[in-house]
């Protein structure tokens, strides 16, 4: 019986991939490479740890100081790898909670569900995971340097492991995601998984930049925190480091399960019939005239999407690691510091312009509701779009900024204003030409595809004005006001595009 | 003669080559209760719409209060109130919010705001009135768009399966209240798939089927036209849906 809920999961990832090879037709080419990839990869593991099993770790005095490091590095890849995989086949398959409260009244047993949803998802992984990664290990097995049992036990234990341990981190973003904006959004799903997955490929790399420069002898204590390390030890030669990592991996193991478990629980009971109630600047009342109310509509509703709430913790979260960025290279490494500032501006620019990009299909179930009210739609859309522009720009101004004196180059912000001014309109028009959909997270990807297609263009066309306005007489302040005026004049221009176009589509959007 | 709040005179509406609405003609004037009967399909939210203004005609007029619709400003809508039957909703403001909202579309005075709290209360919404839109039912959404069409006490209400979610006390309410307003001599004109409904509430039905009125007029005169006692039969009769009964024998004989 288990096995038609499993035909059930592969029948939604055959939609959800034909879905996107709709969306995007050009991952037709790519799917036979993909394929290709899996055995291809394998191999090349198989031949690079070999490789480099031969010239670094069968040398004596070479191999007591690298092993350990090396070992670290490949469990870690094997991690990230690992991480990544099950991410994916999360994301497309289908909604676990719903999916099991719609085969509630079926005459299905609770194990026989469990088992058929876990079931194609599990095989999936193990099979990938063990093609990558069996050679790998293989090869250090045919060096000598681990025997069978090692490879075995190393590869069951931690694929178990990192793979409970990667459900349970992703259920655990689901799950306080249920908490703030309650059951009934099914694409928070999609954007938290996102979330979740930049979030765990930071933890995971991150500690490696603090271990690099430093590493000399044997590895720092408090690398027994990290998950690659268990497996890294089930790898050694030393029995007793065998033994610590066969425990810390069934610990592991049994921990995250059992998390995995009690937060699933917690998700079913929030997804079913519970509601968020977030819902940020409640207390500021609408006032007139009326265009002020309608740019209070817009403030609202983009605190409230929780799309646009969960890409905001995202570019917190980049904000951040820029600071913290910035702050350890300031003497330690200035080129990079240097290099990372001059990035910081163009790199938090399109993320917070985005937020114009939702602006017009937020409300696309509403405008027919608000059509038949007073209220003038070319006036709403005006509001929206300088309220997007406004907020932007602000979020953008202080954001870098604060990145930028830090950096001791705050005159740089000046220099990225024309773009900044202009980028949030450009993303509000095509906001309303393709139009993002709550219910379909998929229309965020056409729309940031779209908006890079004509991003290279129009930053093509901003670099060629910058090598002719030095030209121009009156120096550098100069050259600053007219970019300026320019941006402004193309702000106006893209205004009155925008409630053209969003007039247009309204007139010709049927019932 | 009461005076005419909707007059609409041979409306039609054609998306290519198909026809949603052929040439519909009525009236309803203050103090009157007009049902907008028929099957799905049948048009009568391609109707409803056009008379809002979502959906300019492709030929005919729609006077409102004696003026064309598609020449009233928009601050004139304040002449009608309008329930839609979707589910659209503003969903990330609260109830109170939305509400809000509206108070400075229609330019309310403070008179008519303060009957918020009322009329939240008459229909059981003051718990909800703070909770976010999106987390409202299906009837609680109906219960605050019928507030919200009638806060800035319109003169015409055009309503969209107005009772469609509501549980019985609040069916009960809201046709009293709409008998109410008749008496108050606002115009009212309901969408709606509920036969008994329109019956106990109508003054005048229109039936319509694929576009096209096919009877109209007072429901008294209506049954007698068709020779039968209730809506049901007439609506049954004037679709030519009389071997309804036989169809159902045949399909359920082997159940």
């Amino acid at each position: 019986m288990f096995w038609h809920v499993s035909r059930l999961v592969i029948t939604t990832w055959r939609h959800r991939l034909a879905q996107l090879l709709r969306r995007l037709p050009g991952l037709w080419m790519l799917l036979p490479l993909l394929l290709l990839v899996l055995p291809l990869t394998g191999l090349l593991m198989y031949g690079f740890f070999r490789e480099l099993g031969e010239s670094l770790l069968t040398k004596g005095a070479l191999e007591e100081l690298l092993r350990p490091l090396l070992t670290l590095s490949l469990c870690n890849f094997f991690l990230i790898f690992s991480f990544i995989i099950l991410t994916m086949i999360i994301m497309l398959s289908p909604d676990d909670t719903r999916l099991r409260r719609m085969m509630l009244p079926l005459p299905l047993s609770a194990l026989q569900l469990r088992i058929g949803l876990l079931l194609p998802g599990l095989l999936t992984l193990l099979v990938v995971q063990g093609l990558l990664w069996g050679p790998a290990l293989f090869a250090l097995m045919t060096l000598g340097l681990i025997t069978p049992f090692q490879l075995v036990l190393a590869l069951v234990l931690a694929l178990l492991c990192y793979n409970l341990l990667t459900l349970a981190f992703h259920q655990a973003m689901l799950y306080g995601a249920l908490r703030l904006f309650g059951g009934e959004h099914q694409g928070v799903r999609f954007s938290v998984l996102g979330l979740s997955l930049a979030l765990g490929l930071v933890l995971l790399e991150a500690p490696f930049f603090t271990l690099l420069p430093g590493l000399s002898t044997a590895l720092p204590l408090w690398t027994l925190l990290l998950p690659a390390r268990w497996m890294a030890l089930v790898l050694e030669p030393d029995l007793g480091a065998i033994l610590s990592g066969v425990a810390l991996l069934l610990a592991a193991t049994l921990l995250a399960g059992l998390l995995y478990a009690l937060l699933l629980e917690g998700c079913e009971r929030l997804a079913s019939g519970t509601r968020g109630q977030w819902a940020p600047l409640r207390r500021l009342p609408f006032a007139p005239p009326l265009w002020w109310t309608a740019c209070l509509y817009e403030l609202k509703s983009l605190c409230r999407s929780p799309y646009l709430v969960i890409d905001g913790v995202m570019i917190f979260g980049m904000w951040l690691a820029a600071l913290v960025g910035l702050l350890l290279t300031r003497m330690a490494n200035p080129l990079f510091h240097l290099t990372l500032a001059q990035l910081v501006p163009p790199l938090f620019l399109p993320l917070l312009a985005g937020f114009g990009q939702s602006s017009w299909g937020r409300d696309r179930r509403a405008y027919r509701l608000l059509a038949a009210t007073p209220l003038e739609l070319r006036l709403l859309i005006s509001a929206k779009f300088w309220t997007c522009l406004g907020l932007t720009l602000l979020l953008w101004s202080l954001a870098t900024l604060v990145l930028l004196l830090v950096a001791g180059l705050p005159a740089l912000l000046l220099f990225w204003l024309p773009p900044a001014l202009m980028l949030t309109p450009l993303c509000f028009l095509m906001g309303i030409l393709l139009p993002y959909s709550p219910d379909d997270p998929l229309s965020m990807l056409t729309l940031g595809l779209a908006l890079f297609l004509v991003d290279l263009p129009l930053s093509i066309l901003y670099v060629s004005i910058q090598r002719v306005l030095p030209a121009l007489p009156g120096g550098s302040w100069v050259q600053m006001l007219i970019e300026v005026a320019i941006a402004l004049v193309l702000v106006l221009a893209l205004y009155r595009g925008s409630l053209w176009l969003g007039a247009t589509r309204l007139e010709h959007e049927r019932d | 003669m009461q005076a005419s709040l909707l007059e609409v005179r041979q409306l039609s509406q054609r998306f290519g080559t198909f026809t949603a609405v052929d040439r519909v003609s009525f009236t309803v004037t203050a103090g009157q209760i007009v049902g907008l009967l028929g099957p799905n399909g049948a048009g009568k939210t391609t109707l409803l719409s056009m008379l809002v203004g979502l959906l300019p005609p492709t030929s005919g007029s729609i006077l409102l209060n004696g003026e064309e619709l598609q020449r009233v400003p928009s601050r004139k809508k304040a002449f009608f109130g309008f329930v839609p039957d979707s589910q659209d909703v503003v969903d990330h403001l609260t109830g109170l919010e939305y509400l809000q909202f509206l108070r400075h579309i229609y330019r309310l005075s403070e008179e008519q705001w303060n009957l918020v709290g009322d009329y939240l209360a008459l229909l059981r919404l003051e718990e909800k009135a703070h909770h976010l839109l999106e987390t409202y039912s299906h009837g609680q959404r109906k219960k605050l768009q019928v507030i919200a069409a009638l806060l800035h006490q319109p003169r015409l209400l055009l309503l969209d399966e107005p009772l469609s979610g509501l549980d019985p006390e609040m069916t009960i309410l809201v046709k009293r209240l709409l008998r109410r307003l008749r008496e108050r001599g606002v115009g009212v004109l309901i969408s709606t798939h509920d036969l008994l409904m329109a019956q106990d509430l109508c003054d005048e039905v229109i039936l319509l089927h694929q576009g096209q009125v096919v009877a109209q007029g007072a429901q008294q005169a209506l049954l007698e036209h068709y020779g039968v006692a209730n809506l049901e039969e007439a609506f049954l009769q004037a679709l030519g849906l009389a071997q309804q009964e036989k169809e159902l024998d045949r399909v359920l004989a082997r159940f």
